[in-house]
């Protein structure tokens, strides 16, 4: 366990570049990106409308209509998920190279060989780094995005403020604020679970080949794609060709990103909770998340990602250089 | 006490050559013992097959462990350097002190630091930012930090420059060598280690052809410089090896009686350089 500890902490010095500073900087992005968006919009506001600018932006905030919270309520949804999206989308190409090479690069460079040369077992090794990519990194970049979104809707009350709106009416006190928050929370476990297929077999990738790993991941599978659609063109039983590439080949190769793996599921949950109006429909929510849970691809592929994490570590146990 | 390491049988297969052909060795404790071996030999392979980072046949016991099995247990009681510049070019000085005295139990760090105190390196600089000599330092550091009692050296010294390659053997006899360890050390460096091994192995196309110690290597084997006039008797002694020196001839024998030496000329104790390369001869060929 106190091993653990500190090997999750050397995969945090290793890649801090990308599992912190990538995802920070996606913030810093988005929040610079609406502050020149909203002062853009001012100004705009005042060429065109002369000196009478503010008093036109802020009839708009004047009185709240239901016909504007409706709409706020869904500028702020969608909001949400957008920026959930984007940070998903970060953390999917900064978790993708980093499995990659996470059992490949200590051995191409054979600093494996100092690894290997303390008390550190090959399977707390293959752990650590599955642990990081499939627990940790999803969990920080969560709370970063969860900042980032607070900030721009601070950001958002102070311009509804500037123009006499009611932050609270449009923002704040939105009946979907919290309940879409509570949804985004209670899809992370099965991001999770969903993203352990392709944590497996990146990994497996990253212990097993000599050289080469990006090639080695995405050709396998995708070539066994191809080659059973060919043989299901000359009529030889073979899988569905859908169902292969998208519970299979795209899970494998795509499971870590947020915006493809559970996060995205978020997306129809919300909608779905979000039919009837401004108002947030638990119920329909709560099916979602539980056709989620239920789901036997998610459970599947979860176990298949676990058996090849194993594998992994047997491949680490024999390779210590390319 | 018994022995540090001991093989029976040890054999490895590559795919097409058989690098280890079925050795048998044992290394006692408090001992400095040399595996000499031209490249390609199997040295490498022994060394691995010790530290369980390679499989093999045969039977291999490691201070009680066979290496294959529960590696990080016997990694407690076994050091290895192996060759220069493995250090993770990415980590701080100080992340890698912190990590090794986080996941080692018999790591001293104040025994550490008190060794890097001795150096120039700095706590934050990053092991890319060090010379060859410096990363070695701070290796050694780390692992004379470590309580261990089997260490394992892979040509350490490879690409250092002299100052630094006799620092690194005059460190680890001074601060950290004692008859409680063993240290297993492969180099192609002969003449830099001659003078503190305990032991020596030679081994020859996955072969061991000599395990000694090496107060009787200097019995076994003899040199013999000998004016011309005597070539013919020195000949008839079949020499293993023989080479001029100012117009006279020095011959390397190999278990011939002392007296009969004496008659030829003067008697020298061989360098272990010599007998190497007497010894592996045709080699390559």
């Amino acid at each position: 366990m106190n091993n653990l500890t500190w090997l999750l902490k050397r995969e945090f010095w290793e890649h801090r570049g990308g599992f912190l500073w990538a995802p920070f900087w996606t913030g810093v992005a988005v929040l610079a990106l609406t502050l020149l968006g909203l002062l853009a919009g001012e100004v705009r506001m005042l060429q065109v409308n002369g000196g009478g600018s503010s008093s036109a932006i802020s009839m708009l905030f004047s009185e709240q209509t239901p016909k504007q919270i409706e709409q706020a309520a869904k500028l702020l949804n969608g909001s949400l998920l957008g920026v959930n999206a984007l940070f998903g989308l970060v953390m999917g190409v900064v978790l993708f190279f980093y499995l990659l090479g996470a059992l490949y690069d200590d051995r191409r460079d054979r600093s494996a060989l100092f690894w290997k040369s303390l008390p550190v077992s090959d399977a707390g090794t293959v752990i650590s780094k599955a642990l990081m990519a499939t627990v940790l990194i999803p969990l920080l970049v969560f709370a970063l995005m969860l900042v980032t979104w607070l900030l721009l809707q601070i950001l958002l009350s102070i311009f509804v403020l500037i123009h006499g709106g009611s932050p609270w009416a449009l923002i704040w006190g939105q009946h979907s604020f919290l309940p879409m928050l509570a949804v985004l929370l209670a899809d992370l476990p099965a991001h999770m679970l969903w993203a352990l297929l392709a944590v497996g077999w990146l990994l497996l990738c990253s212990a097993a080949v000599r050289s080469k790993p990006f090639l080695w991941a995405v050709l396998i599978p995708v070539l066994f794609g191809i080659a059973n659609g060919w043989i299901g063109l000359m009529g030889v039983p073979n899988l569905p060709v859908w169902f292969l590439w998208r519970e299979g080949i795209a899970r494998m190769l795509l499971g870590m990103f947020g915006l493809y793996g559970a996060w995205g599921q978020t997306l129809s949950v919300g909608d779905e909770a979000l039919r009837s109006g401004n108002i947030f429909g638990w119920e329909a929510a709560g099916r979602g998340l539980a056709a989620l849970y239920a789901s036997p691809g998610l459970w599947i592929g979860a176990l298949a990602g676990i058996a090849m994490i194993a594998g992994a570590v047997w491949f680490r146990r024999r390779n210590s250089e390319v | 006490m018994s022995a540090m390491i001991e093989a029976h049988g040890l054999r490895k297969q590559y795919r097409n050559t058989e690098a280890l052909r079925g050795i048998d060795f044992s290394i006692e404790p408090g001992r400095i013992v040399g595996l000499i071996g031209p490249n390609g030999a199997g040295k490498t392979t022994a060394l691995k097959a010790i530290l369980g980072l390679t499989d093999f046949q045969g039977q291999l016991n490691v201070l009680g462990h066979d290496p294959r099995i529960g590696r990080e247990h016997m990694m407690q009681e076994v050091s290895f350097i192996a060759d220069v510049a493995v250090l993770p070019r990415w980590i701080r000085v100080h992340q890698v002190v912190d990590f090794v005295a986080g996941v080692h139990p018999k790591f001293d760090r104040a025994r550490c630091e008190s060794f890097l105190a001795r150096t120039q390196l700095q706590k934050t600089a990053r092991v890319r930012e060090l010379s060859k000599g410096m990363i070695v330092q701070l290796h050694l550091a780390l692992v004379m930090a470590i309580d261990a009692r089997l260490l394992v050296l892979d040509e350490p010294t490879l690409g250092l420059d002299l100052l630094y390659r006799k620092q690194f053997y005059q460190n680890l006899l001074e601060d950290y060598f004692d008859e409680q360890r063993t240290i297993v050390i492969t180099t192609h460096q002969v003449e830099e280690i001659e003078h503190i091994l305990s032991d020596v192995m030679f081994i020859r196309d996955g072969r061991i052809t000599l395990q000694t110690d090496m107060d009787s290597l200097g019995e076994r084997y003899a040199e013999v410089m000998v004016a011309a006039e005597h070539d013919e008797a020195a000949r008839a002694l079949k020499p293993l090896s023989e080479r001029s020196v100012f117009g006279k001839t020095v011959y390397l024998f190999d278990g011939v009686e002392r007296q009969q030496l004496q008659a030829l000329g003067e008697v020298r104790r061989p360098s272990l350089a010599d007998i190497f390369v007497a010894t592996m001869q045709g080699s390559y060929t």
